[in-house]
């Protein structure tokens, strides 16, 4: 049980910076996930917490203590590897066991807690097992298993389920929340795949190119995004983003001859160039009392429930929208567009923050 | 070549190389370099006082018709046992890839050659040739030949040619039978279906899939027959008669411990160094290329 | 092949049914002559059966050796040669495997050098700087000594590789694994990395095993004493004593017993050889 607070942490790799000043304070129990594109530096943020790099400047905190010197084991943290990282010459108990062993504890208290991780996990009747005797999700349970009995201050996943089918992955997505939630530990992990972020997080940190982009909620990332990163990162279809002008009066967006209103009103804004952030799901066809934008559909995928449609508008902009899977549309047609203004997102061009 | 995860460590990786590295220094670089620095001095007659010669020695080795013919002995015997153990080696991968049922049982037929000592070798065929009581020299003299390998100097090229070759066609086939064996069936098929039959499919598809597989085992096998025949020449035909079969290494090893004629054998040495550093280092480039492409 | 043509398989099997023969012909004819009385095998064509002497013949040269040889009983050579083989494999595997170690997981000033140094080792064989090899073990008090045959053999450059292009597909999530469950780096050798090297430990010995019984050069260097003589050197003075007195089914006995050890080994552990060899020469 325990907080863990990163402090302006900065990693170089040579002359290769890969975390620029990254700081977040996990609360006590709470799950955390890492989310970004690869190469943006979250796997390099779990290790330096892990200890397994150090960091070049800033300074990490677990439980109140300043860990920067400390070796992983000493640490009080217990990682699950994203191949597993099994022995694989040792049986299911001997790879849960290994850590308490190498730390000296009683043989009996060994035992208790590695049956104990077993009987939570549903791994009983496999503890004699050698990991390869094992399916991926067993794998992957073991894996836990082996990061429950250290009964750490907190558990770093680093993307944990990449290596199981679709399946497999939704049924340990949930197991891991529940487990966590029960085991009231702090959890940090790692991920690429935003629904494993949206569905396990408390909170998310969005990291790219080693800045953070974002901390929130997941439904904060989502609904209020801190740039047009985080905004085309997290939901998909990605977020139509559209260069467009802000009307001299400051009530509306001007793109391609439609008009979207602001309300509130940015006079803030009045006459400058912006990103403008629309989400295919907030586009619905006919003119509701928000602005309406017309376009020809220029072709379409349907998917069943959903029907993706391509629009391409009068001044040449194209954009996606999600229609309900019901509505027969046609490539070539025209169709009306309308959002609802709370659904409009505005970012600066250049940098990308949100307006 | 690197690892991402390290151990932070200042002492322990020097305590892990150090018996390697004490065993290198002191039992191969220091005799070598001892090797290098004798084969430019030239002790006197009675091994007192040596003196620096330069090159000398080398020119003296360049000189002397014996070097010559021990070298022109020492291709032809490489060529020889390389030709010969590649090609029968080749010959029966060939066949065991088509049988492919009881290929292994062949594989464990033909390897155990492998184990036998090179000295060894030189044995089985010295009771084979043997004059008086071998089985060969006794067909070959119903054949009007009179065998005879202490007397006739091609008599006893052939005999060692033959034993250096049985021991070394098992290492051969095992790596052509492994190359074979790795060439996808499909290509083979596609060629077929194309219209090329097997003689064809052997030029054209299998003999330049299995290229590298050559180019490999001949830089072996001529390693092999410059270096690790020396006990069949030793045990068996001690270089004669008169200087037919004295190969290269089996000359430095007289020069040197018979002959006591240090900087000669040095300089020998030192030859015989540049001719695997030669061979080491085409077989690495050659590696290199082949972990390039995959 | 591709089709199916019965005259090729024909010629497939009697190709290599005949490679086998010839493979197999002379240990064939070496078997049979152990097992004969000498006058039956001193002018050719010499039985192709064995005869009734297989035990008698072996008996004596374990234990009395062959006459004008100088060797003495075989017995103790094949002790010698089981020393010097064991010492070998077991000493290449021992260094090849700390250095692959050190040379893989640590990163330290000179260590490119180091790897170089064992490196070098593979263009210096013994043949090539006999005569200097040979002061150094003189200088050192190594000659006749079991000392002398195996140590300054087991450098490795051949095992130094292999260990470390195996230790280079080991996942670096073991390492990382281990660390964080609390394990140094020679704990992490011992309990994770040796476990794991138990094939190529097995593939290697079976080689190194041969390579080792298999010298010849080099304990005929280091050893005048024939209590230290080796099965395999001996053969020469035996193939030297036949001209005077051509015992040659005590002679045919020695060559069995000296090839036994290395040929079964290499029949019981063959799936490991074939692996090993493959991939160490890869």
């Amino acid at each position: 049980m325990a907080e863990v607070v990163v402090s302006d942490v900065r990693k170089n790799f040579g002359r290769i910076e890969v975390l620029k000043g990254v700081s977040v304070t996990v609360a006590d129990g709470e799950m955390l996930v890492i989310l970004g594109p690869s190469g943006c530096g979250k796997s390099t943020l779990l290790r330096c917490i892990a200890g397994l790099e150090t960091v070049t400047a800033g300074e990490i905190r677990i439980g109140g203590r300043r860990v920067n010197e400390l070796e992983p084991m000493h640490r009080d943290i217990a990682m699950v590897f994203q191949n597993y990282a099994l022995y694989p010459h040792m049986s299911v108990y001997d790879n849960m066991a290994y850590g308490l062993r190498n730390r000296g504890t009683a043989r009996p208290e060994i035992a208790r807690r590695v049956q104990e991780a077993a009987r939570i996990l549903g791994l009983e009747g496999l503890l004699e097992r050698k990991p390869r005797q094992l399916s991926g999700g067993q794998r992957q349970r073991v894996a836990m298993g082996r990061a429950i009995v250290r009964e750490p201050a907190a558990f770093l996943f680093d993307e944990p389920l990449s290596n199981l089918d679709a399946k497999l992955r939704v049924q340990m997505r949930h197991e891991i929340r529940l487990l966590q939630e029960r085991l009231g530990t702090t959890g940090i992990y790692v991920t690429h795949d935003q629904v494993e972020a949206m569905t396990l997080g408390d909170r998310l940190i969005v990291l790219n190119a080693g800045v953070v982009e974002q901390i929130g909620t997941p439904l904060d990332v989502y609904w209020r995004p801190a740039s047009a990163f985080v905004a085309t990162f997290i939901g998909s279809p990605a977020m139509n983003l559209l260069r467009s002008r802000v009307a001299a009066d400051g009530a509306a967006v001007l793109l391609d001859g439609g008009r979207l209103p602001l309300r509130p009103a940015r006079p803030d804004l009045a006459g400058s160039d912006v990103e403008l952030g629309i989400r295919p799901e907030h586009l619905q066809p006919g003119a509701a009392e928000g602005g309406v934008l017309a376009g020809r559909v220029a072709w379409i995928e349907a998917l069943g429930a959903d029907t993706l449609a391509h629009l391409e508008l009068t001044g040449g902009t194209s954009l996606c929208a999600r229609l309900n899977g019901t509505l027969a549309v046609r490539p070539g047609e025209m169709l009306s567009m309308s959002v609802a203004e709370e659904n409009v997102h505005l970012f600066r061009p250049g940098d990308g923050r949100r307006l | 070549m690197h690892k991402r995860v390290t151990f932070d460590h200042k002492l322990l990786p020097y305590l892990l190389l150090a018996p390697q590295l004490a065993i290198t220094l002191v039992f191969f670089i220091w005799p070598a370099s001892q090797a290098l620095w004798q084969s430019v001095l030239q002790e006197d007659a009675f091994g007192l006082s040596s003196r620096f010669v330069g090159l000398d020695n080398f020119a003296r080795l360049a000189r002397s018709a014996e070097y010559l013919g021990s070298l022109r002995v020492t291709l032809v015997f490489s060529a020889a046992v390389t030709a010969f153990g590649m090609g029968i080696a080749l010959l029966l991968a060939m066949m065991a890839d088509h049988v492919i049922r009881g290929a292994t049982g062949y594989k464990t037929l033909l390897i155990w050659p492998y184990a036998v000592a090179p000295a060894i070798a030189g044995l089985l065929w010295f009771f084979m040739f043997h004059p008086t009581i071998g089985i060969v020299a006794w067909l070959l003299k119903g054949g009007g030949v009179l065998w005879n390998h202490h007397l006739n100097g091609t008599h006893a090229m052939v005999l060692i040619v033959i034993a250096a070759t049985w021991k070394q066609v098992s290492y051969n086939f095992l790596f052509f039978l492994a190359g074979l064996q790795a060439i996808p069936r499909s290509l083979i098929e596609a060629a077929a279906i194309d219209g090329a039959g097997p003689g064809k499919r052997f030029r054209t598809i299998i003999l330049p899939l299995l290229s590298p597989t050559t180019f490999f085992l001949l830089v072996v096998n001529l390693t092999y027959a410059f270096f690790d025949t020396f006990p069949i020449v030793h045990a068996v035909t001690e270089g004669g008669p008169g200087q037919a079969t004295m190969i290269l290494v089996y000359k430095v090893y007289k020069d040197g411990f018979v002959g006591l004629d240090l900087g000669g054998s040095a300089a020998q040495s030192v030859v015989l160094m540049a001719i695997v550093i030669l061979l080491t280092v085409v077989q690495f480039r050659f590696i290199e290329r082949r972990v390039q492409y995959g | 092949m591709v089709e199916n043509r019965p005259l090729l398989t024909f010629v497939a099997h009697l190709t290599l049914l005949l490679g086998v023969a010839i493979v197999a012909l002379p240990i064939w004819i070496v078997l049979v002559t152990s097992s004969q009385r000498l006058e039956d095998v001193i002018q050719a064509p010499i039985p192709m059966w064995f005869g009734d002497q297989l035990l008698q013949n072996y008996t004596d040269v374990l234990t009395a050796g062959v006459q004008g040889s100088f060797s003495g009983a075989v017995a103790p050579m094949l002790r010698n040669s089981l020393v010097m083989a064991l010492g070998i494999a077991i000493g290449k595997i021992a260094i090849s495997l700390l250095s692959a170690f050190a040379i893989v997981y640590f990163r330290f000033p000179l260590r490119m050098l180091c790897f170089w140094t064992i490196f070098l080792t593979l263009m210096l064989p013994v043949e090539v700087r006999i005569l200097p090899t040979y002061k150094v073990v003189a200088d050192l008090g190594m000659l006749n000594s079991y000392a002398g045959l195996t140590i300054p053999l087991i450098a490795s450059a051949t095992a130094t590789f292999l260990f470390r292009q195996f230790f280079l597909t080991v996942p670096d999530e073991l390492a990382e694994a281990a660390r964080v469950d609390g394990a140094g780096p020679l704990k992490f050798f011992w309990d994770i990395l040796l476990p794991l090297s138990r094939t190529n430990i097995a593939a290697l010995f079976v080689i190194l095993f041969i390579y080792g019984w298999n010298q010849y050069l080099w304990p005929l260097l280091i050893t005048t004493d024939a209590s230290m003589t080796t099965i395999v050197m001996s053969v020469q003075r035996m193939i030297e004593a036949a001209d005077d007195t051509p015992e040659w089914p005590r002679i045919a006995a020695v060559g069995v017993l000296a090839m036994l050890p290395p040929v079964v080994i290499i029949l019981t552990m063959q799936r490991w050889f074939v692996k090993g060899l493959i991939e160490t020469e890869k």
